[in-house]
């Protein structure tokens, strides 16, 4: 455990030597809030509220989505694709560590510095166009927390199950940017999925992805019922056991079929 | 001079030819970019429909004339990610010493840079922005005059020179700095924001800086209020189509003289 503990202070201490990386993700983070903001504060313009959910909850729902992404700064999957086409898999295979725990401390220890790193600043700066993004109650902030957990833990085990696909086929190369792509449009980042038409919002239901941001996001502007807050719970967590079992089944099997060229 | 620019014509085709079978080397690399660009703007565009249809339509603007000035700008967008993706990536050409090899030979330097990748996957990009276009100028009543045609083709190319101004400048930055990258996807952000939805969603500050600092809103914004008599809050004199190639050729002029200043200051890598 102190080794993970000591993964996770120099993930912390390394978050923070980047200042120009720092300033730049910033201002992206911030250019994608405030554009949101302002396209919903225009769709609203006039109208109540949609699907139950009114201006201030969908802008909180908005703010707080890419506060969420800012944290989530998980890159296991381009990890593994560049170790495995470089050849320094072969390294972190003999160090006398669980992997998986290893590269999942890492980007645990990288999210949790982004909280304060990012997170923290860009609420700041967007107060200044926006009222406090506040949850719907207590209730809500304690039930949006462990389901924010619950959807790193699912974005990552997603991600690495992706950057495990480079032990198969090592010219796979930007096959993340499918991932991105598809949790991108199905996690309800950018657009609820309870707004498109019946057949969408039914099908992506039965997928995972809009348990990595919509579902947290559903607790936190409480849009649903403490029923089906449980329900929302559940779920998240047979998806993340699901995802655990797959990502074990297939490092198993991908440790056997590893090959370094070179001498 | 004939004889010089089939000279640099033949040199680009060469590398367009290099870069697509570099490029077809890597099938399921190239796939899996192409699906995931493909997939993000295809879904941008059904989550504008989504938008409209369950709210109203944004700033006064239908769906289909919300198609049309994001395949305008997408189209503008597709032809210079193909010509010259590298113009983002200006800090990887100045950290590794990439510009040696182009400073020796007898080519135009900046020629050479621009031209010395054809991005295969800027085809994504300009297909779909076709796409959208072609729906949005079908429903939204776009009359399809010569006239119109040669407006269209002035602005695609108009805007395509803001674009690959607006990435030069901001990537040049590395010649001082060392690095831009970031930088650069930061601006990136900014500008599908200030290029694929109506300016008039964003307060008159935003749209100002949209309009007389980062001249984004030439690319898409303006020729699509002028082509489909959309209301832009800015009446600019003159036809819009005019505007949009001068804009692009005033940016281009300010892109190569600090692309130029910045190859003055290029130390090379040293190891």
């Amino acid at each position: 455990m102190r080794l993970y503990t000591y993964l996770l202070k120099l993930q912390l201490l390394n978050a923070l030597a980047y200042r120009f990386e720092y300033l730049s993700s910033i201002g992206r983070n911030l250019f994608f809030l405030l554009g949101s903001v302002f396209i919903w504060r225009t769709a609203y313009r006039g109208i109540d509220q949609v699907a139950g959910v009114t201006e201030a909850q969908m802008v909180t729902y908005a703010v707080v989505a890419v506060l969420m992404n800012a944290c989530f700064t998980i890159s296991i999957d381009n990890v593994l694709f560049s170790k495995i086409r470089a050849g320094e898999i072969a390294l972190d295979l003999i160090r006398p560590v669980n992997l998986v725990w290893y590269w999942m401390t890492e980007d645990v220890g990288r999210s949790l510095a982004a909280v304060t790193q990012f997170a923290l600043p860009l609420l700041a700066i967007s107060l200044l166009f926006v009222a406090p993004p506040l949850p719907a109650g207590i209730e809500a902030w304690l039930l949006f927390l462990p389901s924010c957990a619950l959807s790193f833990l699912l974005l990552w085990l997603l991600s690495i199950l992706v950057g495990m696909t480079a032990f198969w086929v090592t010219d796979f190369g930007d096959v993340s940017s499918v991932k991105t792509s598809l949790v991108f449009a199905l996690s309800g980042r950018l657009v609820p999925m309870w707004l498109f038409p019946d057949l969408i919002a039914d099908a992506s239901r039965w997928l995972p992805f809009q348990y990595m941001f919509q579902a947290p996001l559903e607790i936190y502007i409480g849009r649903i019922s403490a029923t089906e807050v449980v329900h929302i719970l559940s779920v998240q967590a047979i998806w993340v056991a699901v995802f655990a079992l797959l990502v074990g089944f297939v490092w198993t099997r991908a440790q056997r079929r590893v090959f370094v060229q070179g001498g | 001079m004939i004889a010089d620019v089939r000279h640099h014509l033949s040199v680009a085709a060469l590398y367009g030819r290099l870069s697509m079978q570099r490029a077809l080397e890597y099938p399921f690399s190239l796939l899996s970019i192409c699906l995931g660009l493909g997939f993000n703007y295809v879904w941008i565009g059904v989550a504008l429909k989504v938008l409209v249809d369950r709210f109203q339509p944004l700033s006064g603007w239908t769906f289909s004339q919300l198609a049309f000035l994001y395949g305008l700008s997408l189209m503008s967008r597709g032809v210079m990610s193909i010509l010259s993706f590298q113009s983002r990536q200006i800090d990887r050409f100045v950290t590794r010493g990439e510009f040696d090899l182009m400073l020796l030979r007898p080519l135009e330097i900046t020629f050479h840079f621009s031209c010395n990748r054809i991005n295969v996957v800027g085809l994504v990009h300009l297909g779909i922005g076709t796409g959208y276009f072609l729906y949005g100028a079908r429903l939204s009543g776009f009359v399809w005059t010569p006239l119109h045609v040669a407006e269209v083709l002035l602005v695609i190319a108009g805007g395509t020179l803001i674009y690959w101004s607006y990435l030069t400048l901001i990537s040049s930055i590395a010649f001082w700095t060392m690095r831009s990258q970031p930088l650069v996807d930061a601006s990136m952000e900014l500008m599908a924001r200030g290029t694929f939805y109506p300016l008039t969603v964003y307060p008159w500050h935003l749209q100002a800086l949209l309009t007389f600092v980062l001249p984004l809103g030439f690319i898409g914004f303006y020729p699509a209020c002028d082509f489909l008599g959309q209301s832009a809050n800015t009446s600019l004199p003159l036809d819009v189509a005019l505007w949009t190639p001068a804009v692009g050729i005033a940016m281009l002029v300010l892109a190569l003289t600090v692309f130029a200043a910045g190859l003055r200051r290029y130390e090379s890598a040293g190891s």
